[in-house]
């Protein structure tokens, strides 16, 4: 029987999408050779910001929480990565030549913190990436996600969520290196040998592929059917045995662990991280993206981020204003496209569509179940 | 028979308001119990306090001895006790096949949700319930298309996927026609040869089709228990429905 039903694995050979996703993937995977260093760099960063965009569509598009404080998992992610690329300066390089950072020389710091220290090693900078965010996330999700708050009310909290780390981040100085952030990181290095522009590139790209196929996965599954479930009434389904709070706070903390790891490949790239990556203007701009791409397509929101990311470029040649014009795009969107981009295109080219049933004769007669 | 549900000395209060004021109910296995009462009654309200949605301040309720008073939701689902909303509580924008799946009976933890496959097995239990409801033909489309009655059979299909020794059904005839009213009707009553039921119902017609033992409910308190005639000349409940239409049609 080749019908299938959304909410479990293919039981066909899913042709269309790996077509779809071997050439998107072959087109990115060409762009170096077509690219100079500084678009490429570009490129990636777009890249990044599309698969934070991902993230967030998994509990925003799916789940229907929606959040702001995705800047902040992916912010999280980069200090712990900013530490590493920090902590492995070469002394020669270091402005006072010694272990400590310049940031915590200037701000009277003698030794480097406790908790900073155990970053300066690869396995558990990584780890860190990963589990900082997640365990944050889980913590906040366990509380949101048990109490009675619900709707609206978590947005606002995520919102607050942002606005107050960033203002903790700012004023510990001697730590985070305060409104600057901490710049000058070192090359991430391959047994010593630097990441070329092109590699970064690559471990961008195939991080990207990741989240999406993870995502994909995840959401054709009974468990992606349940976080549709949850969005459209998540009273109803507690009276059919699920635990919400549970698929809420797995799926809450996945993200932010997702949302974490990008992060921790931007530093690389950008060489800085600071908490203007906090602040509730960046959670926006996730939300931004995944509005315009389209909620629950996981690939629109990837696509809106690069292509926002690309319009944010060239307007800012010609204005400072470059808000304005996503602010005027993100209206139009809203308004007369309500389901975001995606929803123009044909239905075939939305992935996570792929496995809706087609409305055919459902049994065989002979078929029947007992 | 020992009983399946046990209700016993239920109080709810809604801020100052008491809705259930020392409620007291068996049902038994295999039976039937029909809820009738005026609107405010507390029908409603105590299929809530049931399963977990209203908060019973005292008193008790017990599932096969096992006391669930104030348990969460989910836990008392997965006990085995399914329960139908008054308005149709479906998902729309789901599928009719869609929606049994997420009711089917198993496990539901995260990760067996993530490693389900549709198999056969599950496939014919869905159909199987699909055909009893008389939604075969509707499988594939998204609840939203459908007929308000239909809406109705998807949710008490949804109930009997999740094949609950009890099942509680808050007015699962509400806006269909007489005809959908009969069939549900007898949807109900083959249910009853392997589950135990309790309905709420306002349709005397109904309620005489279905019934085995009628418990009648009046501003929060049992009025009167017993068969369809012996409800029917109780005076008490002839004196709380005097003049309406219920009762003279029942009469």
């Amino acid at each position: 029987m080749t019908n299938t039903v959304l909410g479990y694995k293919q039981s066909t050979f899913p042709t269309q999408l790996i077509v779809i996703s071997t050439i998107g993937f072959l087109m990115f995977a060409i762009l170096p050779f077509a690219l100079g260093d500084f678009q490429l760099s570009l490129v990636s960063k777009l890249i990044i910001f599309g698969s934070l965009a991902v993230s967030l569509d998994l509990v925003w598009g799916f789940t229907g929480i929606l959040s702001f404080a995705h800047g902040v998992f992916f912010t999280l992610g980069g200090y712990a990565a900013a530490y590493y690329l920090k902590l492995n300066l070469s002394a020669s390089a270091n402005n006072y030549g010694g272990e400590l950072p310049d940031f915590m020389v200037w701000n009277g710091l003698e030794s480097l913190p406790w908790f900073i220290a155990p970053l300066k090693h690869f396995p558990i900078a990584l780890f860190a990436t990963v589990a900082v965010p997640a365990l944050f996330a889980y913590i906040i999700g366990y509380f949101i996600f048990h109490s009675k708050v619900s709707g609206v009310y978590i947005t606002i909290i995520t919102l607050a969520i942002s606005s107050a780390l960033t203002t903790f981040f700012v004023s510990q100085q001697a730590y985070t290196g305060g409104t600057n952030g901490i710049t000058d990181v070192s090359r991430l290095n391959f047994f010593g040998t630097p990441i070329s522009a092109t590699g970064i590139y690559f471990l961008i790209l195939i991080y990207a592929t990741f989240v999406l196929a993870l995502s994909w996965w995840l959401t054709q599954s009974n468990f992606g059917l349940i976080l549709r479930s949850i969005n459209e009434n998540e009273q109803r389904i507690a009276y059919l045995g699920y635990d919400v709070a549970q698929y809420k706070i797995f799926i809450w903390t996945l993200s932010a662990a997702l949302a974490g790891l990008a992060g921790g490949l931007f530093v690389p790239l950008n060489r800085f991280i600071s908490p203007v990556y906090l602040a509730v203007a960046f959670g926006t701009q996730v939300v931004i993206w995944v509005a315009i791409g389209g909620r629950g397509t996981l690939i629109g929101p990837l696509l809106a981020a690069m292509l926002l990311g690309q319009v944010q470029n060239s307007v800012e040649k010609v204005t400072q204003d470059w808000q304005l014009i996503v602010g005027i795009l993100l209206l139009v969107v809203v308004l007369f496209i309500p389901s975001g981009l995606m929803s123009l295109l044909p239905e075939r080219f939305n992935l996570t569509n792929l496995s809706r049933p087609k409305p055919i004769e459902p049994r065989i007669p002979s078929e029947k179940g007992s | 028979m020992g009983s399946v549900l046990s209700v016993r000395d239920l109080n709810v209060v809604f801020s100052g308001f008491k809705a259930l004021k020392g409620v007291n109910l068996e049902v038994y296995e295999n039976e039937i119990v029909t809820i009738i009462g005026p609107n405010g009654a507390g029908k409603s309200t105590l299929l809530d306090a049931i399963v977990g949605k209203s908060i019973v301040a005292s008193g008790h309720v017990f599932y096969h001895d096992k006391e669930i008073t104030n348990k969460k939701p989910h836990i008392i689902a997965r006990m085995g006790i399914g329960r139908k909303f008054q308005n149709p509580n479906v998902y729309n924008q789901l599928t009719v096949f869609e929606n049994i799946l997420l009711a089917l009976k198993g496990t539901h933890s995260i990760t067996s949700s993530i490693t389900a496959k549709l198999t056969k097995t599950k496939k014919g239990k869905i159909y199987d319930v699909l055909e009893r409801t008389a939604l075969l033909d509707q499988a594939f489309e998204p609840v939203s298309s459908l007929s308000h009655g239909q809406k109705q059979w998807v949710e008490i299909a949804m109930v009997l996927a999740q094949d609950p020794s009890i099942v509680l059904l808050d007015e699962p005839t509400a806006g269909m026609t007489a005809d959908e009213t009969y069939m549900t009707g007898e949807i109900i009553k083959s249910i009853s040869q392997a589950h135990s039921i309790v309905v709420i119902e306002h349709d005397m017609d109904f309620v005489k089709q279905i019934a085995e033992r009628i418990v009648v409910l009046h501003q929060g308190s049992v009025l009167a228990e017993g068969s369809v005639q012996e409800i029917q000349s109780n005076s008490d409940v002839i004196e709380v429905y005097l003049g309406r239409e219920t009762i003279n049609t029942a009469a």
